[in-house]
């Protein structure tokens, strides 16, 4: 009988707890809701649907609110979750869009942003960042169509960059842990090495955080050399730094999601006003930047710039990347002639 | 457990006061958004569909609102209806992995967001066969027996059996968990 009382006070005890286990599980459901969802952005889309203004928010729910707003999807999300590790939410289908012309609901835009933003800190420097960038310039009068290659890392203070044009290995430099510069110039087959002629960096002094990403990285779109003209007076940065000064400008919005290399990536846009125009896609995984698309200006020949990024850990085959080989018979020179000379061989930049 | 009866809907507005209507209708909306959004969730769907559903709902409500008098129950109900829909029509249909430039999911952000005892009680009620879950859910939102009864056209009797079913059935759920 007393083991009968004990089992049933025990039970009842049990069921006690997971009903405030539940309780506050769905307490925390709500909050994550409320990190994600905008109410306003999916009241207002109601609204349109019908052709009717949304009424004016509440006190409170004004600009602020306001910008931070934008289009949330449907279905694409399952492999996403899967690959955040995520949540035992059952996973069906989902008809495409809803009726009559109702548009999806709303997510927080400075979301999106705040979670690139601390996984690019969190990236720098615990991760290398590998990119393939690829300039192409379309032909206009008297110039040809040009396309150049360019595999780049990036990694703390150390960086290196291997460009290609025409399908041949034109230059290799980088910057060691120790301020090492190296340059090799393949079509003259010459090299370099000097101290501290300072890395091209992405923010002067003094001149604020906050540009569009092709500012942000000059490293992989206005390829120079250590002693061809940047200044070794530039801000030592890295890739990742100056991916988070340029997303957290709040210049960029999102543009709901694409596949990128296999992945559900969420896309980042300028604003159609924007002098640069510019997209990143960053993983709904991670949310570090997978891509970065510059195209020129409408009506302007400029060229069209992408990079394809992977966040790699420091291994010691990864950190071999980071290092300038030089091929044996190359002929060592003054820095300042192998960057003249790297400069002859890559002309297509300066066109572009 | 909390009992919220929901009556018919206060103050409501006569025709042509469309402002008010308005008015009246954010307020409901935002209170009651992202609470359906986690009634579909805990119903069994995703947070992307959850939120889709949530919208279509809310559209509806807004149409028909003058008529509606128990507008929490409304919702949810209808919501219940458009995941039984859904998920016919995508019986019906062939499945597509991605959709191109869908907008920025809702589960991703959740699958971050959620915090481990979140994680745990939605795994747990996936775990209740459906009618538990459901009566669940209502119960998580505020709603009596009576009220439940009534929504799932069942008796006030059945409702509390299911509720102390699932009750059980989440003990031994969460009992199972600790002995891992």
């Amino acid at each position: 009988m007393i083991r009968r009382l004990r089992d049933a006070s025990g039970g009842e005890t049990g069921v006690q707890a997971t009903d405030a286990a539940v309780g506050r599980g769905m307490a925390d459901v709500l909050a994550a809701l409320d990190n994600v969802i905008d109410d306003d952005a999916a009241l207002g889309r109601i609204y349109a649907g019908l052709g009717e203004n949304a009424p004016c928010a509440p006190p409170g729910r004004g600009a602020a609110a306001a910008r931070r707003r934008l289009a949330v999807g449907s279905v694409a999300a399952v492999a996403a979750v899967l690959a955040a590790g995520a949540v035992a939410l059952a996973t069906v289908g989902v008809p495409a869009a809803g009726p009559r012309g109702t548009e999806r609901p709303a997510v927080n835009t400075a979301y999106v942003v705040r979670r690139v933003d601390s996984a690019l800190s969190a990236a720098d420097p615990g991760a290398i960042a590998q990119m393939t960038v690829t300039t192409h310039a379309a032909a206009t009068s008297g110039h040809r169509a040009a396309q150049a290659t360019a595999e780049e890392w990036s990694y703390g203070d150390r960086w290196r960059s291997v460009t290609y044009s025409a399908g041949h290995l034109r230059y290799d430099e980088g910057s060691s842990a120790a301020s090492v510069d190296t340059v090799v110039s393949y079509p003259t087959r010459r090299w370099a090495r000097q101290r501290e002629s300072g890395r091209p960096a992405a923010l002067a002094p003094g001149a604020g955080g906050c540009k569009p990403v092709a500012a942000a990285l000059p490293l992989l779109f206005q390829p120079g050399l250590p002693a061809g003209g940047l200044s070794a007076s530039w801000l030592p940065s890295t890739v990742a730094k100056d991916l988070r000064a340029a997303v957290s400008c709040g210049s960029l919005a999102s543009a709901g999601t694409q596949r990128v290399d296999g992945i559900e990536a969420i896309k980042l846009t300028s604003s159609p006003d924007s002098m640069i125009p510019e997209t990143i896609w960053v993983s709904p995984g991670t949310y570090l930047p997978v891509r970065v698309v510059i195209r020129p200006v409408p009506g302007t020949p400029g060229p069209t710039q992408s990079a394809n990024i992977t966040w790699l850990e420091p291994t010691a085959q990864n950190l071999a990347n980071l290092s300038v080989p030089v091929p044996t018979g190359f002929r060592r020179v003054p820095l300042a002639e192998a960057a003249a000379s790297v400069s002859q061989a890559t002309r297509v930049w300066t066109r572009l | 457990m909390v009992t919220v009866t929901v009556g018919p809907k206060a103050g409501a507005l006569a025709a042509g006061s469309g402002g008010l209507r308005d008015a009246e209708f954010a307020e409901f909306f935002r209170a009651e958004h992202k609470k359906l959004i986690r009634f579909v969730i805990a119903i069994g769907a995703s947070g992307d569909e959850a939120a889709e559903i949530a919208q279509v709902t809310f559209f509806k409500a807004f149409e028909g609102w003058d008529a509606i008098r128990a507008p929490r129950a409304w919702i949810r109900r209808v919501a219940v209806n458009e995941l039984t829909a859904a998920r016919q029509a995508a019986r019906r249909e062939t499945p597509r992995a991605t959709l191109p430039d869908a907008p920025v999911p809702v589960s991703t952000a959740l699958a971050v967001e959620l915090t481990q005892e979140a994680r745990q009680v939605l795994a747990a009620l996936q775990a209740l066969p459906p009618r538990q879950r459901q009566v669940m859910a209502w119960i998580i939102d505020g709603f009596g027996a009576a009220e439940i009864a009534r929504e799932l056209a069942v008796s006030p009797e059945s409702v509390r059996q299911s509720h102390a079913k699932a009750r059980k059935n989440l003990t031994r759920f969460y009992g199972r968990r600790k002995q891992r």
